[in-house]
This record gives C-alpha cells, sequence and structure tokens, in this order.
C-alpha cells in the first residue's frame, strides 16, 4: 500500500518541478534567457542575476522578481529599437549604415539600389529623391547635377559650375561637407516617425507633417548615427516635393551645416513671443491677455522663403 | 440686550456669507481640453478663463495657451523647432514612464517640459501660488493614438 503512495508523490512532486521550470521563463520563446551564473556550487545549480528587477521582453515590461508582467512597451519604443538593432549588425559601417536608411531595406524590404561606398557626400536614397533634388534647379544647374547608379552625386561635375542662386550654393555646400547628406522620399522618417497629408484629420484638416531633417544630436528625433537625413512625404506630388526639398535640404541641412563655422547659426524653427493681445471671455466675463508667438529664428525663416520660391519657379519652368 | 445680539449675530452671519462668496468667486474653474496633434491626442484639464493660438508647421504642430494669470501652456508635435523653454536652464530632470520632466525656474516664475513619446508639453511663467495647479494639470494629462 506504501508503495503506490510513495510513487505517486514521487511523481507529482517531478511534474511540479517540470511545470516550476516552465513558469520560471515565460518568454524564453520571445528570446529572452536570464543571466545564468555558475557560483559556489560550480554548475550544480544554475543562479539567476539580472541587474535590474525590470527588464523588457518582447513588448511588455516584465518583473524578474515576481515574475509579472508590469508593463507593455509603447509602439514607437518598439520601432526606434528594432532600428538600433539592424544598425548593430552592420559589417561595413559606413556601406552598411546606407543599406539601412534606405525605405526600400528598412521600410518596404526591398533589395538595396543606392549605397554610398566612400561617405561625405550627398546622396539620393532612391530614384524619386533624385528627381526632387534636380526640380529645385534651374534647367542650366541640372546639367551639372548626376547622380550614379548608386544615387552618389557627382561633386567634381558640381563644382564646374558657378551659380549663385541660393539652391545650387546649398547643394554645394553640402556636396562639399565631411558630413553625409542623405535625401529620401518616403511616408516616414529615418526613426519611424510617419509623415500626415493635410485633411487626413476630419477634426483637424489643417494639420500636416511633409519631412523632416534628422540631425545628429538634435534634442528631438534626431539622426540614429552621424548622417543627415533629408525626408520629404511620398504622398506629395512632385511640385510640393521640390518645395520640400528645398525646406529640408537647403534650409535645415544647409544651417546645421553653416552653423559648424559660426556657432549663432540655428538650423531649427524658433518661437518665440512677438506680440500681445486682450480677449474678452464671455464666460467668465474676464479679460484674458495673452501672447502671440511667432518665428523668431529670421536667418532661417528668410532662407527658407528663398530656396521654396526657386524650387518652386524651377519646378515650374521644367514643367509649363 | 437680546435684541442687540441678534443683530450682532445676523451681522456675523452676513459677513461670513459674503466671506464665502468672495472666496467661492476665486476658484479657479477647470476646463478638459481635448486637442487631436499628428498621431497623438491630448485631453488637459486646464484654468479659464484662456486663449488659445494653433500653428501648423512644415514639421508639426504646435498649440499655445494663454491663461488670465500670465502662465502659459504649449502643446507641440513635431520636429526641428525650439520653444523658449528648451533653452532655460533645468534645475531638475526627472524620468517617468515613458515620459522625461525637466524643470526650472526663470525670474522668479516656473516652468515644467514633459516629453512623451514625441510629444512635447510645456508650461511657462507660472507664479509660485499657482504652481500645484498648472503641476496637476501636466500630472493628469492624457496622451493617446489617435
Amino acid at each position: 500500500m506504501k508503495r503506490p503512495i510513495l510513487f505517486l508523490l514521487a511523481t507529482t512532486a517531478a511534474v511540479s518541478c517540470l511545470f516550476a521550470q516552465t513558469t520560471q521563463s515565460p518568454f524564453s520563446k520571445l528570446g529572452y534567457k536570464k543571466q545564468v551564473m555558475y557560483t559556489s556550487s560550480k554548475g550544480e545549480f544554475e543562479e539567476f542575476h539580472d541587474n535590474t528587477d525590470v527588464v523588457e521582453i518582447g513588448s511588455v515590461y516584465f518583473n524578474t522578481k515576481t515574475n509579472k508582467v508590469i508593463g507593455y512597451i509603447s509602439e514607437e519604443k518598439e520601432k526606434t529599437e528594432v532600428a538600433s538593432a539592424i544598425s548593430a549588425i552592420s559589417i561595413d559601417p559606413l556601406c552598411e549604415k546606407y543599406y539601412w536608411i534606405t525605405p526600400y531595406a528598412y521600410c518596404m524590404n526591398n533589395p538595396v539600389k543606392f549605397v554610398d561606398p566612400d561617405g561625405r557626400i550627398v546622396t539620393a536614397a532612391d530614384p524619386n529623391a533624385i528627381r526632387n533634388i534636380t526640380n529645385t534647379l534651374s534647367k542650366n544647374e541640372s546639367q551639372y547635377v548626376r547622380f550614379d547608379n548608386k544615387g552618389l552625386l557627382d561633386v567634381s561635375l558640381l563644382s564646374q559650375y558657378k551659380s549663385t542662386s541660393e539652391n545650387f550654393t546649398a547643394l554645394s555646400k553640402l556636396a562639399n561637407s565631411e558630413t553625409n547628406y542623405i535625401f529620401a522620399v518616403s511616408n516616414q522618417d529615418i526613426n519611424g516617425s510617419k509623415f500626415f497629408e493635410k485633411g487626413s484629420d476630419a477634426n483637424n484638416p489643417n494639420n500636416f507633417s511633409y519631412g523632416v531633417t534628422n540631425l545628429p544630436g538634435a534634442e528631438y528625433n534626431p539622426s540614429p548615427d552621424n548622417n543627415v537625413y533629408i525626408y520629404t512625404a511620398s504622398f506629395l506630388d512632385e511640385k510640393t516635393q521640390a518645395r520640400n526639398t528645398a525646406h529640408e535640404g537647403y534650409g535645415h541641412a544647409y544651417f546645421f551645416e553653416l552653423k559648424k563655422s559660426d556657432e549663432s547659426i540655428n538650423p531649427n524653427h524658433t518661437k518665440g513671443v512677438v506680440g500681445t493681445g486682450t480677449e474678452y471671455d464671455s464666460d467668465t466675463k474676464k479679460n484674458v491677455p495673452y501672447f502671440i508667438f511667432g518665428n523668431t529664428n529670421k536667418k532661417l525663416e528668410e532662407q527658407i522663403k528663398k530656396v521654396e520660391q526657386q524650387a518652386i519657379k524651377n519646378y515650374e519652368e521644367r514643367n509649363p | 440686550m437680546k435684541k442687540e445680539i441678534h443683530k450682532i449675530i445676523l451681522i456675523l452671519l452676513g459677513i461670513i456669507l459674503f466671506s464665502c462668496i468672495s472666496i467661492r468667486n476665486e476658484t479657479v474653474k477647470l476646463k478638459s481640453e481635448s486637442q487631436e496633434l499628428l498621431s497623438k491626442k491630448i485631453e488637459i484639464q486646464i484654468p479659464t478663463p484662456f486663449h488659445i493660438q494653433k500653428e501648423n508647421y512644415e514639421e508639426g504642430v504646435i498649440y499655445y495657451y494663454s491663461f488670465a494669470d500670465s502662465a502659459l501652456i504649449m502643446i507641440c508635435q513635431g520636429s526641428m523647432v525650439e520653444l523658449p523653454m528648451d533653452k532655460y536652464i533645468v534645475s531638475k530632470t526627472i524620468q517617468r514612464k515613458n515620459t522625461k520632466i525637466f524643470v526650472g525656474e526663470k525670474n522668479n516664475k516656473y516652468w515644467r517640459k514633459d516629453v512623451y513619446e514625441g510629444v512635447r508639453v510645456y508650461y511657462d511663467n507660472v507664479s509660485p501660488n499657482n504652481k500645484k495647479l498648472y503641476d496637476k494639470a501636466l500630472n493628469e494629462m492624457k496622451i493617446n493614438p489617435l
């Protein structure tokens, strides 16, 4: 009688141990493994040594002490981590950097067309970016703008033409820089932030986001490396893409380049108080004094206005 | 004598009632304000009355709220823009889950900046008396995907 009871107890204990082991690491399927160290037991017993109580596993925050999920990783954070993980496995640091940043490779998983093996030049990451750059320039200027089959701008040909136009001057400055300037057309920027078409939000029909320049070291939405990424929204018509390319490339990116030799230059829009007013509130029957905010980086705004106007004029002349 | 005591009690009650009404009038009324940004929707309880200015620019959107006490709240989603508080000297940084908070003082007024997944919410020019009110507004603010 004792034997079957002992057998039953032993079986139950074995099953419990097995079950306990599997529940100890419920996220092993997602690739998370606790750090194991063999110390005084010399391998007889595994000892788990995580430095932190809360670790990120898959899409959740997991408390390793309580074995409980305590929160969820936001979608945007996950995207950022995917991007950094991709960058981290590069073989050739410079070449692979381009490999992953093109929208085709990063966003659409298409084969890579354009690679910059030399660096320190202007690159168009896709044919639309080449078209946009060309559209920002006059017909004469664009005769000296040639990209090879990898999207690299021919700097020696560009240098042969002398033009005083803001757009050509800015492009030449970027082309002769030690920083890599990469022009691209996509529905999102290098960090996965999506662009936003005017009218797509019925409640806020004037909201939009047409492009961005991801600058190294920027406080918000920075470049993930030392390159400057100049993105234009793919849903825009060709004329607006040309205007936005000028805004981002010959405005923000150009001012980033100028800042290297003049600290007073700021590549960002700056907002500040440009006036005051008073409004009567009928509910509270009170006057509300208010500040009026506007652009305060006059140099940048003037540059952007000029380069946008040139881009539109050149586009219209090219496409009558 | 009795009549005089009644008179005094009535006057005292009148004074108390008047004080209560005055205090009630001084109480700040809050309004739940909801704004849709580019990819996020924000809900925040702010004092009334206020004036609102909205600005769309190439890379994003900014809302400026001005209040009767000269305080400001700014909400921004987008890149390539600097607001005045971005240049202020930070006296303390607090890291909360998904949110980084910067606080400081300028000209005996308080300012604060909350950075939350591409959305920046600021207050500026807040007097010490009203700091709790604006801190509560930012602490209880809700940001959700659109």
